[in-house]
């Protein structure tokens, strides 16, 4: 899909704000939301769209999505790099900005970086959105299961704990929410 | 008299409590094998 840049002006990049949380979701480590929001990271990262806007050079969708990802890193590793520098003597800390290093690095790898050729670059890219499209579909709490459980490779039990669900409860969202991804991604395969 | 979609409700969270519970085993690393564990519910052998 190519995205209209006439005279550089931005797009609506608002419709992109729900697919840049729900990557920002997967790469902060759940407990470090708790003091810098995944919504926070996002809005900054939207204004910095608008702001520079004008050094975008692609044409296409995918072009301005792995623009806005290459952002969101950029500030993702901005608040690893704070959390290890004001900090430095907490050990929980240290950790938390290590796990988020390895993720941020991990969504740099998978989404941003040139390591293969740009025809692979772009199919890879295009299932990460595709991944991503259907994870936007499914319900919230069925979307913050899956994403604890198999991206951040929670127990059920911490997800239970930290939500404030039963197990019980977590296994029915996960078995919902997984069904209906593997609909999602078979209608568009 | 219990509705339809009471029954299925009903059915849901029984299934959800299974799920739980292989979950729970399997965390514990005490993951049963998948058929073993299936053949003990037979009235859900064929649902997701």
């Amino acid at each position: 899909m190519r995205v209209s840049t006439g005279d550089n002006v931005a797009p609506d990049l608002d419709q992109y704000r729900s697919y840049l949380m729900l990557l920002a979701d997967l790469q902060l480590n759940p407990q470090l939301k708790v003091k810098e929001g995944a919504s926070d990271i996002v809005q900054q990262t939207m204004l910095e769209a608008h702001r520079d806007f004008a050094g975008f050079r692609g044409k296409t969708d995918a072009e301005l999505r792995a623009w806005l990802k290459m952002i969101l890193t950029h500030n993702l590793q901005s608040v690893a790099k704070h959390y290890g520098r004001d900090k430095p003597a907490a050990g929980r800390e240290v950790s938390l900005q290590d796990q988020l290093e390895q993720s941020s690095a991990l969504l740099h790898r998978q989404l941003v970086a040139d390591q293969t050729s740009p025809s692979m670059k772009l199919m890879k890219q295009e299932r990460v959105d595709q991944l991503a499209d259907a994870l936007l579909k499914l319900l919230v709490d069925e979307r913050s299961d899956v994403v604890l459980k198999y991206y951040h490779n929670w127990s059920n039990a911490e997800i239970a704990q930290h939500l404030g669900r039963t197990q019980e409860a977590v296994a029915g969202l996960l078995r919902r929410g997984l069904k209906k991804l593997r609909n999602y991604l078979s209608e568009e395969s | 008299m219990p509705s339809f979609v009471d029954e299925n409700e009903e059915r849901e969270q029984q299934l959800d409590a299974i799920v739980a519970e292989y979950y729970r085993l399997e965390e514990k690393g005490e993951a049963p094998d998948k058929s073993l564990f299936i053949a003990r519910y037979p009235d859900f052998k064929k649902t997701d």
